[in-house]
């Protein structure tokens, strides 16, 4: 009975307290309306400490989201994020050729992203994001990088770097959209397979759910088209004297995997399966992205194989082993397991070695960079075979994403609130241990 | 390679492997009402299956926020910062008070004094005042006796007494309330604090500017040394996660609360 009397006392006060919050009333009056219940003995003393607290919580939740009928949810969830990267960078290789040539280039170039989001319902997240790019003469679509370069000082296009729809099916489970956001196809602690730039087209399937309180179960799954259903008839099509057709390119990926947390130590381990449905399919190429010429061997317009990689990934961390500074280890290795390999093998020479690729990397430092004096350095060491993965997805910066190995080292440092420096520097080879190139990058980044 | 995917779909979207389970994660304060509830509540609810772990009140508000757990044990109001980042995740963070936390100034029962202002007791805890002749009571030294710093209620002291400053090098630090209520009836000069419902005929708790701790007057708001503890949820509770607060707020689950040596509602 005093239970139910609170209860309808408190919606009459919570009534009180939208009017007195909305006339500017001081919210005092509320306070004193309980507390003189509570003396009364209407409620109990406890009661009107429910009501009271829980009340000044519900108005402070409301002017914290500045929430008001009026405004639409997607205004009040409105977000803007970004970053801008200024960065030098120095390349210099030697290409495997009898002219012995040898290559050094500067270049500064910059990097702006812009992403704006917004819940126009409950549950469902749109977003959008521009990036800065490339645009050759040829039309560069680039997917795996937003640099724009210094030259003749040109206007910048602006790409639509990403956009999709989100929408969040249970509190585990989002299902994304469009050309979703890098890291929504899978969890990837390195980019030997998917460089960050990369937004693939598609949908994908996030899930993420609290086992007990150390473990989480995650997964992704996901379906990405490449390219689009192609045929063609020679003569009227209800006549036709002949045809072509080619199906869509298109991925598929799935990764279960676990989150393991415990005090200080961290692990997180997952395998993704990726199927790439290629062959005999047609890709457009570009100047310098995905499939295009001058990769190895996946090399011509329609596609002469299939990928099936299997590829586990983990990311161990401990925090705080030397003073406030940590270690982690982390790496991918990926190998194709699809029979096309073995057709490929035969064409091209290739040694078992060549449907495998690895990366490990070693950190050390701040868990986090925030202020000036925090920094974080990382070593990798990445191998690549010839057959590995579908080559134009992968890091560029490394070898150009074509098949090599050799080391990758990074120091990154905290400046201001928000802005970081980042010395990367990649020594690498061929397969056979030739023609050796080099890149350096320095870059200042800002993030927003 | 299709039936792997086959299958790896097929348990990806198997939803009811997932029913009927509640996280609850935050607050060390608030931890052992809510491990002793939630062993209760499943004791006489077969489908209940609850996970309670601690982190902190920050910890549980993120995972609230990011959606990591059902319910954010708090034994602080939530900020509005976080109250931003849950909005612009499309989640409400709805608060429900579970009980009081109250912490009792206690002094050994021989000692003369009765009453002390914040101030005072403040100075003691940092070191300023270091003889209870300073504060109105006999020449004799002040043993400063504390809770170890890994313990909700040396946090809430340290907060609500001290505005977060260091308690004094050379107090005596002990491991639980009661060891506390031990030390302060074996020292005549000895000062410590413990939650309300440590209290008893051993010991003296004395005033603070005039206010006596007990249930009523942390339930008034009237004691200085008091602060409700939370529950936060994304939006009104539904289903299992009301009828586990609802529970917690019952006469049994108020009683958990009791024992727990904080102040139950009721």
């Amino acid at each position: 009975m005093r239970a139910k009397l609170a209860k309808q006392l408190q919606k009459v006060v919570l009534t009180l307290t939208a009017v007195a919050f909305m006339s500017g009333t001081a919210f005092a009056e509320v306070d004193k309306l309980a507390t003189i219940l509570a003396e009364k003995g209407v409620i109990t003393f406890g009661e009107a400490q429910r009501i009271i607290t829980e009340t000044k919580e519900d108005v402070k939740a409301k002017t914290a989201t500045g929430k008001n009928e009026a405004v639409p949810l997607w205004v009040q969830t409105l977000k803007v994020r970004g970053d801008l990267r200024l960065r030098t960078q120095i390349d210099s290789s030697d290409a495997n050729n009898a002219a012995e040539t040898h290559t050094e280039r500067v270049r500064v170039r910059e990097r702006f992203r812009l992403g704006i989001e917004s819940m126009p319902l409950e549950g469902l997240k749109v977003a959008f994001g521009l990036a800065t790019g490339a645009m050759a003469g040829t039309g560069d679509k680039n997917p795996t990088s937003a640099n724009h370069t210094f030259e003749a000082f040109n206007k910048v296009p602006i790409f639509l770097d990403y956009a999709y729809l989100e929408y969040a099916a249970t509190d585990w489970m989002t299902v994304s959209g469009g050309k979703v956001r890098s890291g929504a196809q899978l969890w990837m602690p390195s980019q030997l397979i998917w460089k960050s730039d990369v937004n693939p087209d598609g949908l994908a399937f996030n899930f993420k759910k609290v086992l007990n309180s150390d473990v989480t179960f995650f997964a992704n799954a996901g379906w990405y088209a490449l390219g689009e259903k192609r045929e063609t008839y020679y003569g009227v099509s209800n006549n036709a004297t002949g045809s072509s057709a080619t199906g869509m390119p298109t991925i598929l990926i799935a990764q279960p995997g676990i989150d393991y947390k415990y005090e200080k130590f961290s692990a997180k381990v997952g395998v993704s399966l990726q199927q790439f449905y290629l062959r005999g399919k047609y890709v457009a190429s570009n100047e310098t992205g995905a499939f295009g010429s001058g990769r190895w061997f996946v090399n011509t317009s329609v596609q002469p194989y299939d990928y099936s990689l299997v590829n586990p990934s983990f990311e161990f961390k401990y925090k705080e082993v030397v003073s406030r500074f940590g270690v982690s280890l982390s790496g991918d290795y990926t190998t194709n397991v699809n029979d096309d390999f073995n057709k490929a093998k035969k064409t091209y020479n290739l040694k078992d070695e060549d449907k495998n690729g690895y990366l490990i990397c070693l950190g050390f430092g701040d868990d986090r960079i925030g202020k000036l004096g925090t920094w974080q350095f990382k070593g990798a060491y990445r191998f690549l075979g010839k057959a590995a993965i579908p080559t134009g997805f992968g890091n560029t910066d490394a070898y150009g994403a074509m098949p090599g190995k050799g080391m990758e080292y990074s120091v990154t440092t905290g400046l201001l609130q928000n802005l970081s420096g980042v010395i990367t520097y990649y020594d690498m080879t061929n397969l056979d241990g030739k023609a050796p190139a080099q890149v350096a990058q320095f870059d200042l980044v800002y993030r927003f | 390679m299709k039936k792997v995917f086959a299958v790896l779909a097929a348990m990806l979207f198997a939803g009811n492997v997932f029913a009927s389970k509640i996280v609850l994660e935050g607050s060390t304060t608030v931890l052992p009402i809510a491990q002793r509830a939630a062993e209760e509540f499943m004791d006489s609810n077969s489908k209940a299956d609850l996970t309670v772990r601690g982190g902190g009140s920050g910890v549980g508000i993120n995972s609230l926020v990011s959606g990591t757990c059902d319910i954010a044990m708090a034994s602080r109001s939530i900020r509005d910062t976080e109250i931003q980042a849950a909005a612009s995740k499309g989640r409400k963070t709805k608060a429900t008070v579970i009980a009081m936390d109250g912490i009792a100034v206690i002094v050994n029962r021989n000692n003369s004094i009765s009453g002390l202002s914040k101030k005072q007791i403040a100075d003691i805890y940092t070191g300023k005042i270091t003889n209870w002749s300073e504060v109105g009571g006999k020449n004799e030294s002040i043993v400063v006796v504390s809770r170890d710093s890994a313990s909700g209620t040396y946090e809430t002291f340290s907060e609500l007494a001290l505005n977060k400053q260091k308690v004094v090098g050379k107090a005596l630090m002990q491991a639980s309330n009661q060891a506390i209520v031990t030390t302060i009836t074996n020292t005549p000069g000895a000062i410590g604090y413990v939650g309300i419902g440590y209290i008893s005929n051993s010991i003296k708790a004395v005033k603070i500017d005039g206010i006596s701790a007990s249930n009523e007057t942390v339930l008034t708001g009237k004691y200085p040394y008091s602060r409700p503890l939370f529950f936060y949820t994304n939006g009104d509770p539904k289903g299992m996660v009301k009828d586990f607060i609802d529970f917690l707020l019952s006469d049994d689950g108020q009683k958990i609360v009791g024992e727990e040596g904080f102040v139950p509602l009721q």
